[in-house]
């Protein structure tokens, strides 16, 4: 499978992988929604910083959108965190 | 791109450590105006447990029929048969009186098999829902025909008939065992979960008896497949009038499962109070009868010292039954 | 003719608007539910449960079963597009069908998964409808010795997943067992690698797992990577099957629609099996060059799991309906919704509620016929998923990672699980460890290691147990028979050709 894919750069791996230990950190504490925006928004950034236009929107409609479906319509309580959104259910 | 994620990273770590701070002992009101504000009813289990459904149908019960008008939200957090949950509710928020979560036999098991450091007696008993009593099973074919056969068969050789139990509920039969002068450390238990497996190995003929809540093993035995040979307790199950109790039979074992809801260490008297009037009046509505029909559900509300002395008897059945199991 | 007739009936209340409606919906969020990376059948039926209070038992039930077989094929989705199995079931259409979707066939992948689907669901309702009382007679049977025995001829099985180096895959069978080992003991509930944590004594969960092996080394290598467009191979994608692949699928489908039902039907198998069972059977039964291309896009290891996985779906409804016997924790959950409605499943159940049971199952049927409507138009949808930009895809499945490890306990100590795990799968990844045995043996290494001691607690610690009792008896030498002889086989047909000192290529020509 490995072979034929192209080999990742060490400095790129420890920054994606910080952020995904940080957003696993700060997910209950800050609440889903702005744990979501700040994880999402800063990684497509960091690949792609020129449409940070795009990132931005993209990381605060996919986060409100989320949380919007599952907390009012599947009645799943994600943490509300610092926001104090209601929690659905 | 070393900066921006670096910065990030900064930005979570200082954002997550002020968000930690939350989550202390918190009052929704006084003793006047209780409860002003939301109640979080916490379940030690995951939806689709019999936790859940007991607390999502008691809260159903008390918004449908107007007798709680703040919001009850519902919050599952499985872990440990809810000894999890409860360790929380000691650690984080004693004192509190906006906290209500659901508790059962599970708790004083767990606490005399060592897997819990917290009994019943760490956490404010608010009030009794309901009972359900244990029943020994044989499949309809085989040699064991009535309990004391049962018992003589293990208490003569207990390796040669194993004896299907989910873990929690060994200690029944183990009583019964050394009522009947058995040696219960030696008797051959092997661990179902539930009543779906325990049927499926009686059919197997993998083991010739089980035990079990007793309406767990229910519909086959309506239907034939399986026998109840005794009930445990002292009056018989409705639904299985024909069969008899173990106290009629002359085993003094009693010991049944039970559901309550409990609130956190020291909450506050109104506030059990409140809850221990707005319970009874749920399980005296008509809703709530339903829901007890439906799901096989022994409503029997008890509060006080009632509750106290039931928790006290159960629990001290429930330290010698392990003792005995374990001494061997 | 009688059960033909009731199913006729139920047909008939199943084709009314609300319940019509209702399917629609059980199956349109089961598809969601089994894209969503970290969201499974099981969760979503847990998370729906209560939203069904308030609705009657038919339309609830048929909702919730509709979630169920729509998670499976919904699985499937993300698996061959991203690698990245929306359910463990769905984990092994990843090898292949991933593969298909790197070469531009997506589109059939997709396609063939969406056949195969309908035609296991299909096969299992008939087969559930006809066959009910014969097999609750061969599923109950089945005790712990027999069990034991035909979870060793599935870790056998295992061998034929692993490609590459004998070792490396042996680690990874081990690491994956590790996984299992964690939690209370099932016989005695010691506490065993929890390190006295207790959010370790329930164990971890094997979605976790699935996750954490899975979509999180394949979405960090992308991220990594930090593309900005697919790449160009993944953009150019065929639509849908062709003869060719139809003619590859015919025989998985057939197979793979009873391998899966029989994996359903006996209860503590299920559709993980089922589909890992499936693939390896067609894996072992290729000839010559397909063969080789196992692993490097085989259709036939799409069509054979993903049919074999709704086919279980079906399966499972038998001991459940018929002897309140649920085979796998999602149908235990179903079970319990049967319940909570008053519904008592057991041997009364067809004769005291028969006309609303046939509904359900009669809503199967037009389930399974939604489905593959509603999937044939949304192939195309799907695939433009492979034209998102990846940072934005990835990180989504990441973002959606997390959510469904939370969604499991609701605690802190999902999350850290995931990513730990997580990493582990990454540098596995890296290493060319294969990930798929360790899944496997994470799935069974608990289900052997609870049934080898239940029968010999059963038989009092006699391990003859296995050979005297006929049937696992008969399973052991239909297993060594299985496994043995391809190889006598082969090797007979290797000296023939040598003595005819004309050895025929066919095999590495064609």
């Amino acid at each position: 499978m490995k072979e034929s894919e192209p080999p990742v750069a060490l400095k790129n791996l420890l920054v994606v992988i910080l952020l995904f230990v940080g957003y696993a950190v700060a997910f209950i504490p800050l609440g889903y929604v702005l744990s979501t925006a700040i994880f999402l928004g800063i990684i497509v950034t960091v690949i792609d910083r020129a449409k940070w236009k795009r990132n931005i929107l993209f990381a605060i409609g996919f986060s409100a959108i989320v949380y919007l479906s599952f907390t009012q319509l599947l009645g799943v309580p994600l943490p509300a965190g610092v926001l104090g959104l209601p929690v659905g259910g | 791109m070393k900066k921006i994620a670096f910065a990030a990273l900064c930005l979570f770590v200082g954002l997550a450590a002020t968000g930690c701070g939350g989550g202390n002992a918190s009052a929704t009101g006084s003793e006047r105006n209780y409860p002003n504000g939301p109640i979080k009813m916490t379940v030690g289990g995951a939806p689709g447990s019999g936790f859940d459904l007991a607390m999502r149908t008691l809260t159903e019960v008390l918004g449908k029929n107007d007798i709680v008008d703040v919001p009850t939200p519902i919050d599952n957090r499985p872990g440990a048969d809810g000894s999890l949950w409860a360790s929380q509710m000691i650690d984080k928020y004693s004192g509190a009186d906006d906290r209500l979560s659901v508790t059962s036999l599970v708790m004083m098991t767990n606490h005399a098999r060592g897997k819990s450091e917290f009994n019943y007696d760490d956490v404010t008993m608010i009030a009794q829902l309901m009972t359900e009593n244990f029943a020994v099973v044989a499949k309809a074919d085989s040699v064991y025909r009535d309990l004391p056969s049962v018992l003589d068969a293990v208490v003569s050789d207990p390796a040669s008939i194993p004896v299907g139990a989910a873990s929690d509920d060994q200690m029944p039969f183990a009583l019964l065992v050394e009522a009947a002068g058995g040696d219960a450390s030696k008797i051959n238990f092997v661990a179902y979960e539930g009543g779906g497996e325990q049927t499926a190995a009686l059919l197997s003929g993998d083991i010739d008896v089980a035990i079990a809540g007793s309406s767990e093993l229910l519909p086959l035995i309506t239907s034939g497949e399986l026998s109840a040979l005794a009930v445990v307790g002292e009056e018989r199950y409705e639904k299985l009038s024909d069969v008899p109790t173990t106290k009629e039979l002359g085993y003094d074992v009693t010991i049944a499962n039970w559901r309550g809801i409990y609130g956190p260490p020291n909450m506050p008297d109104y506030a059990v109070k409140y809850w221990q009037d707005a319970i009874k009046k749920a399980v005296e509505t008509k809703d709530w009868r339903d829901a007890a029909e439906r799901n096989q559900w022994v409503t029997s509300y008890r509060t006080g010292d009632d509750f106290d002395a039931f928790l006290k008897d159960t629990n001290q059945q429930v330290t010698d039954a392990f003792t005995k199991i374990e001494k061997g | 003719m009688d059960a033909f007739g009731s199913l006729i009936a139920g047909l008939g209340s199943a084709l009314t608007p609300t319940n019509l409606m209702f399917v629609f919906l059980g199956v349109l969020i089961g598809t969601i539910v089994g894209v969503l990376p970290g969201l499974g059948p099981i969760t979503a039926i847990a998370l729906l449960i209560p939203l069904t209070f308030g609705l009657e038992p038919t339309s609830g039930l048929i909702l919730l079963s509709g979630v169920y077989y729509g998670a499976m094929y919904g699985g499937s989705i993300t698996s061959i597009l991203i690698r990245t199995p929306g359910e463990v079931a769905s984990a092994v259409t990843a090898l292949d069908g991933h593969q298909m979707a790197k070469q531009g066939h997506a589109g059939p992948a997709l396609a063939t998964a969406a056949v195969g689907s309908f035609i296991g669901g299909t096969i299992a309702v008939i087969g559930l409808v006809f066959l009910s009382p014969v097999l609750v007679t061969v599923a109950t049977s089945f005790g712990a010795s027999e069990y034991t025995i035909l979870l060793i001829g599935a870790l056998a099985l295992t061998t034929s997943l692993m490609s590459g180096s004998r070792l490396k895959a042996g680690i990874s069978v081990l690491i994956g067992m590790s996984f299992g080992v964690v939690g209370l003991d099932p016989q005695n509930g010691v506490e065993r690698w929890t390190g006295g944590a207790i959010e370790l004594s329930d164990g971890i969960d094997i979605a976790l797992v699935a996750m954490a092996l899975f979509a999180v080394p394949e979405a960090l290598r992308h991220l990594a990577l930090g593309d900005r467009q697919p790449s160009p191979t993944m953009r150019v994608q065929r639509a849908w099957m062709n003869k060719e692949d139809l003619r590859r699928s015919a025989g998985p489908y057939a197979r793979g629609s009873l391998v899966g039902f029989t994996a359903g039907v006996l209860p503590g198998l299920g559709p993980t099996l089922g589909s890992f069972a499936s693939y390896s059977l067609e894996r072992s039964i290729a000839r010559g060059e397909r063969r080789k291309l196992f692993g490097k896009g085989a259709i036939e290891g799409v069509a054979g799991p993903e049919t074999a996985n709704n086919a279980a779906v079906g399966g499972a409804m038998v001991p459940m309906l018929a002897l309140a016997i649920p085979g796998s924790a999602t149908t235990a959950l179903l079970l319990f919704v049967y319940q909570m409605y008053g519904l008592q499943p057991g041997p009364q159940l067809f004769v005291n509620d028969g006309p609303l049971v046939w509904t359900i199952v009669a809503s199967m049927l037009v389930g399974n016929a939604m489905l593959l409507a509603l999937n044939m138009p949304m192939v195309r949808i799907f695939v433009t998923m492979l034209k998102v930009p990846p940072p934005l895809l990835y990180g989504g499945v990441l973002a959606f990672v997390m959510l469904g490890a939370y969604a499991l306990t609701f605690s802190f100590y999902s999350l850290l699980l995931l990513v730990a795990i997580g990493l582990l799968g990454y540098v596995m990844h890296e290493n060319n460890f294969p990930l798929t045995p360790a899944i496997l043996a994470a799935v069974l290494l608990p289900m052997l290691e609870l049934n080898l001691r239940r029968a010999l607690l059963v038989s009092g610690g006699d391990w003859t147990t296995f050979i005297s009792r006929p049937l696992s008896l008969i399973l052991i030498i239909i297993i060594a028979l299985g496994t043995t002889v391809p190889f006598i086989v082969k090797a007979i047909r290797s000296r023939y050709q040598t003595a005819a000192a004309e050895p025929t290529k066919i095999d590495t020509l064609r």
